[in-house]
């Protein structure tokens, strides 16, 4: 059996871990939210909705454990992890801000070039699920990349 | 503005120890150590401290600025 207990993790295992975990989940979340907004828009069940409810739940509790065990297993306390973790923050944080104004221009041209002036945006749970998860991924990937950047490259001559 | 130089590498090289011993005996991982030799990281004051303390010197022995 694995032991988990013994074995560490490095940082870039750790963050690869939580973007591709990230991704899967996002990607569950916004399936179903296709899957009942679009598919099974007028033949949904309750039995579909207690499976989907049962098996987003279960995937929550899964990835949620995996990133608790994979975070235990790592150390936290190196200076150079915070430094990255700072720069994260502010990259972040950045990417939010341009995000946010990419999206308000682009929902303002596709106003004013459409017929009926209006755009309805439809916010389903799956979908408000889904870029959390999609952001949970972009921060971890952020991180990853700088300890990409701070990865061991010497030897110990 | 004078940058921070170490003289990590020597030092190390004197007690023939490899960086990730040094990592470990101060508690950071070896790619911190990697970036100090390379003058790529400035160092909090503990663990430049803690790094002095390990080669039995000053700090100011380790970690000078280039134009001293």
């Amino acid at each position: 059996m694995l032991n988990l207990k013994n074995k560490i993790l490095s940082y870039r295992q750790y963050y690869k871990i939580c973007v591709i975990y990230s991704i899967i989940n996002a990607f569950l979340w916004a399936f179903w939210g296709i899957a009942e907004l679009f598919i099974m828009k007028d033949n949904k069940s309750l039995l579909f909705t207690i499976i989907t409810y049962a098996l987003l739940l279960l995937s929550f509790f899964i990835v949620t454990e995996i990133f608790a065990v994979a975070s235990a297993m790592r150390d936290k306390e190196d200076e150079l992890y915070k430094e990255n973790v700072a720069k994260t923050n502010s990259s972040f944080l950045w990417f939010l801000l341009f995000t946010g104004f990419a999206v308000f221009i682009a929902v303002n041209v596709i106003r004013n070039i459409s017929d009926t002036n209006t755009i309805t945006l439809t916010f389903h749970e799956g979908f408000i699920g889904s870029l959390i998860y999609f952001l949970y991924a972009v921060y971890n990937g952020i991180v990853l990349h700088y300890e990409n950047c701070t990865a061991e490259e010497d030897n110990d001559a | 503005m004078p940058e921070l130089t170490t003289k990590l590498k020597e030092y190390r090289a004197k007690l023939d120890m490899k960086q990730g011993e040094l990592a470990e005996k101060v508690g950071v991982r070896r790619e911190t150590i990697i970036r100090l030799e390379k003058g790529q990281y400035n160092p909090s004051l503990k663990l430049a401290m803690d790094i002095a303390k390990i080669f039995g010197t000053t700090v100011e022995e380790i970690f000078f600025f280039e134009d001293e």
